[in-house]
């Protein structure tokens, strides 16, 4: 008989492709609302704050319901291996979540000075992109096989979660008949990860085996796709960069040409 | 085969006031016989749980199929293909290797993996959350997470035993002394003497295992095939000692000019 040269694949649950997926969008539009607050933007992040917290919350329960031991869960916060990708993942989560947290409760509670929102949209410039950067490490710095030939997997998440949190902080912004493009992007994303995870061995009881490879072409130039949307200029792409980025946040008024009815944006101090 | 001459009382185990030497397993797939005292032996002293599925039993004679948290040695039935036709059988108990640069070491964010002064990689159960990066970050297969207890489990080195002066249970229990334990030093010159001995008789596909791979494993062996047809991997080294930087600052590049295109963007 031929045995299996590497390690099996890691027991996480199926359940741990929604947490990249939430993860992917709480930090992803966390990263955009911050960047467009500082260049003189509030209103995205004002969206951001509401919506960024519940789903790294959501990450971070599914994260904690996957361990061995849930109760333990403040072990990987007790100390710092600076050579585990997951123990720097520990540390950014919370950072990242303790930011949205913070903008959450200044949003909710509508207080918050000018200083204290500029510095949490500066915090979150750091903290989101290597919350993205780190999901991706945390597949790529393994012996999995498949996981470890994806050298890239750090970049394509930040990538891939910055596509994702713009497309979501726009849905108010997006025109009607584009508005399918948001949960396309969302399921794409979790397809995505689920292939990923599901290909981490050829183990054949794992979940969508037969088609794990379509799923995962398709996902990865669906993300590809809204990635370069965010960054094509002219007037014909100006409703379809809208459901990503330049409709809803360049320049004023805001996408007023793709969208005649957008409400008046409240200010956020 | 002639059974070889280095019995384990030669290579003494360690005593309680010489136990900062480094010791380790040789492992000799020419001497094993496939019996798997080594692995009845391993759960009878660790008390580790039976084999979950009877039935399996029947199914061939490889019914554990590979390392995991109940099952800290595997007696692994590699199938060689003979020159004139069929195939022969050539056994090899395998073992966490206990590497000097182990991937379980390193990916673990309790650090409830610890190095023994023995040079041995234990388990800490007491801290261990069940994260399972362990388990996708040893490069042989070695750790698994157990159902049971949702915690990380895998040889000791048998930690408990040998500071004691006692050998480890599968090297007490191993009938034809293809496992050796000892100082890593006495084991690699042993396992020189054996190889250049099976050289000398024909062997000539006998080959030793286990000094290059993660910056030297502590657990050796002499393997009579190509390492593959054991499960064994020809290469490997930890995931964090050989991705962990480049993959850090690619991942920080990205970040950059994510961040940087955004500011781009959004004006």
């Amino acid at each position: 008989m031929a045995y299996r040269v590497g390690p099996p694949p890691p027991p996480w649950k199926p359940e741990i492709a929604l947490d990249f997926l939430f993860s992917a969008a709480g930090a992803g539009m966390l990263l955009v609302g911050a960047v467009a607050f500082l260049r003189g933007d509030p209103f995205p992040l004002r969206v951001a704050s509401l919506a960024a917290a519940p789903c790294l919350a959501a990450s971070l329960a599914i994260l904690v319901h996957d361990l061995g031991v849930p109760s333990r869960f403040w072990r990987m916060l007790a100390q710092l291996n600076p050579r585990s990708v997951m123990s720097w993942g520990a540390f950014l989560l919370n950072a990242c979540f303790a930011v949205a947290g913070l903008c959450f409760l200044l949003r909710v509670f509508e207080v918050g000075s000018l200083a204290a929102w500029r510095a949490l949209a500066a915090a979150a410039c750091v903290v989101a992109p290597a919350t993205l950067a780190y999901k991706g490490m945390l597949l790529s710095v393994t012996a999995v096989p498949f996981w470890r030939k994806g050298r890239l997997f750090g970049a394509l998440l930040v990538a891939d979660g910055v596509a994702l949190g713009a497309a979501l902080l726009v849905f108010d912004y997006v025109p009607t008949e584009l508005v399918v493009l948001v949960p396309t992007a969302s399921l794409a994303r979790a397809f995505l990860m689920l292939a990923v995870l599901a290909r981490a061995g050829e183990d054949r009881k794992v979940l969508l085996k037969r088609w794990t490879g379509a799923a995962y072409l398709l996902a990865f130039l669906l993300s590809l796709a809204t990635l370069g949307l965010m960054f094509v200029p002219g007037p014909h792409f100006s409703i379809a960069a809208s459901v990503l980025l330049r409709a809803a946040l360049v320049r004023a008024p805001y996408g007023a040409s793709a969208q005649p009815t957008q409400p008046a944006r409240p200010e956020i101090v | 085969m002639a059974k070889e001459s280095v019995a384990p009382t030669d290579i003494r185990a360690p005593r309680g006031e010489d136990c900062e030497r480094t010791v380790g397993f040789l492992t000799d797939a020419t001497l094993c016989i496939g019996c798997k005292a080594c692995q009845v032996a391993c759960k009878q002293w660790n008390g580790l749980p039976g084999f979950p599925d009877p039935d399996r039993a029947f199914e061939g004679y490889d019914h554990t199929l590979s390392l995991s948290a109940r099952d800290w040695r595997h007696v692994a039935f590699a199938e060689l293909p003979l020159a004139g036709g069929g195939v022969r059988w050539s056994f090899l108990s395998d073992v966490c290797k206990h590497c000097t640069r182990a991937g379980c070491l390193d990916a673990c964010p309790t650090t409830a993996l610890v190095r023994t002064e023995e040079g041995g990689v234990v388990v800490r159960g007491d801290v261990c959350n069940g994260c399972a990066y362990c388990v996708a970050s040893c490069p042989f297969g070695v750790v698994g997470r157990s159902d049971e207890d949702g915690r990380a489990h895998k040889c000791t080195l048998c930690y408990d035993r040998t500071p004691r002066g006692l050998e480890p249970a599968c090297v007490k229990a191993c009938p034809t002394d293809s496992i050796l334990f000892g100082p890593l030093e006495a084991l690699r010159g042993e396992a020189r003497a054996r190889l250049d001995r099976l050289h000398a008789a024909g062997g000539e596909r006998a080959t030793l295992w286990g000094e290059r791979q993660a910056g030297g494993l502590h657990a050796l062996f002499v393997l009579d095939a190509e390492p593959e047809a054991y499960g064994l991997p020809r290469d490997a080294d930890s995931p964090s000692a050989q991705w962990l930087l480049t993959d850090a600052v690619t991942s920080a590049l990205a970040c950059v000019l994510a961040v940087a295109l955004l500011f781009w963007g959004l004006h």
